[in-house]
């Protein structure tokens, strides 16, 4: 027992986990705990060094937490500490990441809570898988965007612009406007009674 | 969409909603076939929820957020209505006949907890919350059985005709549902409910559609039913599900865990309800002769002794229990009212207590065997020693020999 | 299920929904300075009060429920004093029994295990009486418990001293006379980095492929037999760096210093009702 209270007292993490781990497809590797641990750590090195990734939707979704969890550590404890050097070290496998961890990517997030990455989704590609007897075999994936913030590409997606002349915002507006007035009085009437 | 969200009470057709909501006499089972169990919501029945994407709708955010609060106030106004209306009824704590059949509750378990007697005892307890119950609607017995799946004898059984009483339990964001969904909510004048339950009610202990439920709609001391949908586990083996002993570690190859024989050879088949690996659990349990220990009436919720079927999260029917010695004699009929609230405890505590001022404290009613935490610990004396001390059973009879 | 949040929904007035975007904008900019704690919190919070965690078990976790439950820590906390102790640390127990002629029974040892959270919150003490190792779980807090006082308040390599019932029977036994020795406030709490010698196998569990800091070379003793048998084992060392099964289980800042300042209210408002003068939230190595 404890053994759970290695890393306490960090901070939560901003983006969704599920309940459960997910299984990964473990392509090359026999499927274990250990090797969805592998895939995990290609995907943060990958990310890490990159800094922008496309991936299939659910390794995508999986890998965030781990990223957001690694970046935290740096945020938070610093590179001196002994469990985050232990961490960065198995998760970053090539030494120039980890600095680059600590000297470019931490200190972006200094004054920041979580999230620290972004996930986008794109539309759903086909890729083949392999080819048998001649026979192409196509596959449908989900495909995500994974992404740490503050990174030097263009943005994916454009910054939202407000809309707010339309005929139906400006009826529906009114209208609400007229209905919570009522309501309103329909509240105090009813405090009063009491 | 306008006219879905300013909810009117209009007249529409009846919609049936009794298949998609929890059924509490679930005494008598027809034959089924098929599939026991689905999590698929069956065909014919019209949808409840209803998927708007959140972008299909060129809002601005202005206007988002007048619409956000204009339905937290429908909700608030209609919370308060039922409130205002539930002031005027009829309610008082009378003795219940023994062919009444009191209305119940909907509560979700959020978690077990121990608590102590006064003798130091632990006992295990089931924490109940009743999140807003609001009386839905109240069916007659001749229109509910028509409508429904089950028969006659339900609607008409040996203690007389029995109404059909919906409750539903916890507020939720109208946007969500279908508008045939909410319709039966405006109708009743309460707010939009995510979960709804039924209860067979009888005439005399009637509640009227729109009536709020309290906590205290049962008392401490008092012993409950509880019905609701056991444990999801899936597809288990037979040693899981039907506690089989399986085969030895050793001197056994791959079969340490399987049933073993299933028959004999004369008759070369297996026989119907043989008990198999399958699917273990989600299905409708009652358990019966639960006694509440303590409610707190700030929070809404009720301690129960004992465990109640289902999960953590999940929603169960809480109803009077009906066991001869364990039946209620007497309480709130239909339901408990704000109109019932009397000063009963200050004579209870003995002077010599460091009493704790009651705004600190929540507003809670115990059990009198149950240990309050804010007493000091417990003290035995050798009055609490004194048992019925039988004869020695370690140790032969002998007979007195006379001198 | 319902959504926890229903209640609030209703019950709060409309204009705390007017502007979504203040608070959150107004927390990045204080952001540091609330981390660096706010006077009075404790650093070493889920140490010291395992009690106070949530459930590892996610499924288990609802505000609502634990609100009530920690109603009832507190009360009990204000009516017997808890003191800090550890695994590790030497501890005494007195509490009521009926059955026994003085009413009451005091039992001395190590603390071995702390587990579970809230009203259901163990720990197990380990003492050899005539030769006989004696392990006694407690309920912290059973009403029957009169008093805890911690003899000795120090740390050991492990958070959880199992293997002490394989160990030669000097590691566990303490006497029942034993002085308290005090802790002097505002050091930190010291720990005995004394390693155990086991006995020989066969032993309860298989110690030697726990990561346990706290045995005396395991590898050594262990037969040839479970040697051989080590091969075949799956060791399962790579899973402390599965950092979100860790934070699946464990607790949140957020949670540890909500829970805090929860406490500190109760306190204060005990203490301003003039009931007690008595502390629950303390520290003995933050003491100022």
């Amino acid at each position: 027992m404890s053994a759970h209270r290695v890393a306490a007292s960090l901070p939560r993490i901003g983006v969704t986990i599920g309940h459960t781990p997910q299984k990964l497809k473990t392509g090359g590797i026999e499927p274990s705990r250990r090797a969805r641990l592998e895939v995990l750590r290609r995907i943060v090195t990958r990310t890490v060094r990159e800094e922008r990734v496309e991936l299939k939707w659910n390794r995508a979704v999986e890998a965030r937490p781990y990223v957001e969890r690694l970046i935290q550590l740096g945020v938070e404890r610093g590179p001196l500490d002994e469990y985050t050097a232990e961490m960065m070290e198995w998760w970053l496998p090539e030494k120039d990441l980890i600095t680059k961890m600590h000297e470019v990517i931490v200190p972006r997030f200094q004054n920041r809570d979580s999230p620290f990455t972004s996930l986008f989704r794109l539309p759903p590609q086909r890729l083949q898988q392999f080819i048998q007897n001649k026979r192409e075999v196509w596959k449908r994936y989900d495909i995500g965007v994974l992404e740490i913030d503050g990174n030097p590409f263009p943005a994916i997606q454009a910054a939202h612009q407000e809309q707010s002349d339309s005929i139906l915002d400006v009826l529906l507006a009114d209208a609400l406007r007229n209905h919570q007035i009522t309501l309103q009085e329909k509240l105090e009437a009813s405090t009063e009674s009491k | 969409m306008l006219r879905s969200l300013i909810s009117s009470a209009t007249t529409g057709p009846t919609q049936e909603w009794a298949g998609r909501i929890l059924l509490a006499n679930s005494g008598y089972i027809s034959q089924q076939r098929g599939r026991r169990r689905t999590l698929t919501p069956v065909p014919w029945l019209p949808p409840i929820k209803e998927h708007i994407p959140k972008n299909s709708f060129d809002l601005s955010q202005k206007t988002k957020n007048l619409l956000d609060d204009v339905i937290k106030k429908e909700t608030l106004a209609a919370s308060a209505l039922a409130r205002n209306d539930s002031q005027e009824t009829n309610v008082a704590i009378i003795d219940i006949p023994h062919s009444s059949r009191r209305v119940g509750l909907v509560v979700r378990k959020i978690g077990m907890l121990p608590q102590w007697t006064n003798d130091g005892n632990r006992i295990l307890c089931t924490v109940l919350e009743v999140d807003e119950n609001h009386v839905v609607s109240v069916t007659s017995p001749d229109s509910w059985y028509k409508a429904s799946a089950v028969g006659k004898r339900k609607a008409f059984n040996r203690h007389g005709p029995m109404w059909r009483v919906t409750v539903g339990a916890g507020n939720d964001d109208p946007t969500k549902y279908t508008l045939a969904y909410r319709r039966q909510f405006a109708r009743a004048g309460v707010p939009t409910k995510e979960k709804l339950g039924c209860f067979l009610v009888t005439e005399d202990a009637l509640p009227h559609a729109g009536q709020p439920l309290d906590a205290r709609h049962f008392a401490v001391g008092q012993h409950v039913t509880a019905t609701g949908k056991t444990i999801d586990w899936g597809f288990q083996g037979g040693m899981h599900r039907w506690g089989m002993r399986g085969q030895p570690t050793r001197r056994t190859t791959k079969s340490h865990r399987r049933i073993g024989s299933v028959g004999s050879v004369g008759d070369a088949r297996i026989w119907p309800g043989k008990r198999m690996p399958g699917h273990m659990g989600y299905e409708w349990r009652t358990v019966s002769g639960l006694e509440i220990v303590r409610i707190n009436n700030d929070k809404q919720v009720i301690y129960v002794k004992g465990s109640v079927p289902g999960d953590i999260g999940e929603t169960l029917l809480l109803k009077d229990c009906l066991q001869d010695e364990k039946r209620l004699k007497s309480g709130p009929v239909p339901t408990w009212a704000p109109t019932l609230e009397t000063i009963q405890e200050e004579s209870e505590l003995s002077p010599e207590e460091i009493v704790v001022p009651k705004n600190l404290l929540f507003n809670e009613t115990f059990s009198s065997k149950l240990f309050r935490f804010t007493s000091p610990s417990i003290v035995f004396t050798d009055a609490d020693a004194k048992r019925a001390t039988g004869r020695d059973k370690t140790k032969a009879k002998i007979a007195k020999v006379k001198k | 299920m319902f959504r926890p949040a229903a209640r609030e929904v209703v019950k709060l007035p409309t204009r705390y929904f007017s502007c979504k975007s203040e608070p959150t904008r107004a927390v990045t900019a204080t952001k540091k300075a609330s981390r660096e704690e706010i006077a009075g919190l404790i650093p070493a919070f889920p140490e010291i009060y395992p009690d106070f965690l949530q459930s590892p078990v996610w499924n288990r976790r609802n505000a609502l429920k634990e609100e009530l439950e920690r109603q009832d820590m507190l009360e009990r906390r204000m009516n017997i004093d808890i003191p800090e102790f550890y695994v590790g640390s030497i501890v005494a127990v007195t509490s009521s029994d009926k059955n026994l002629g003085s009413k009451e029974h005091r039992f001395v040892g190590i603390c071995i295990r702390r587990e579970k959270e809230g009203l259901l919150h163990q720990f197990t003490l380990r003492n050899t009486i005539e030769n006989i190792g004696v392990e006694v779980l407690y309920d912290l807090y059973n009403p029957t418990i009169k008093k805890i006082e911690t003899l000795k308040l120090e740390k050991r390599l492990d958070s959880d001293l199992s293997y002490l019932v394989d160990a030669l029977p000097e590691y566990s036994t303490f006497d029942f006379h034993m002085e308290p020795q005090a802790h002097p406030a505002g050091t930190p709490i010291p720990v005995n980095e004394c390693k155990v010698k086991l006995k020989n196998p066969p032993w309860t569990r298989r110690w030697e492929i726990s990561s346990y800091r706290g045995i005396d070379d395991t590898w050594t003793q262990a037969t040839p037999w479970y040697k051989r048998k080590l091969h075949k084992t799956l060791v399962n060392d790579y899973e402390k760096y599965d950092l979100i099964a860790n934070y699946r289980t464990s607790s949140t800042k957020e949670q540890e210093v909500f829970v805090q300042t929860q406490m500190q209210k109760f306190e204060k408002e005990r203490h301003a009702a003039g009931l007690t003068r008595r502390r629950i939230l303390k520290s003995a190595a933050s003491y100022k």
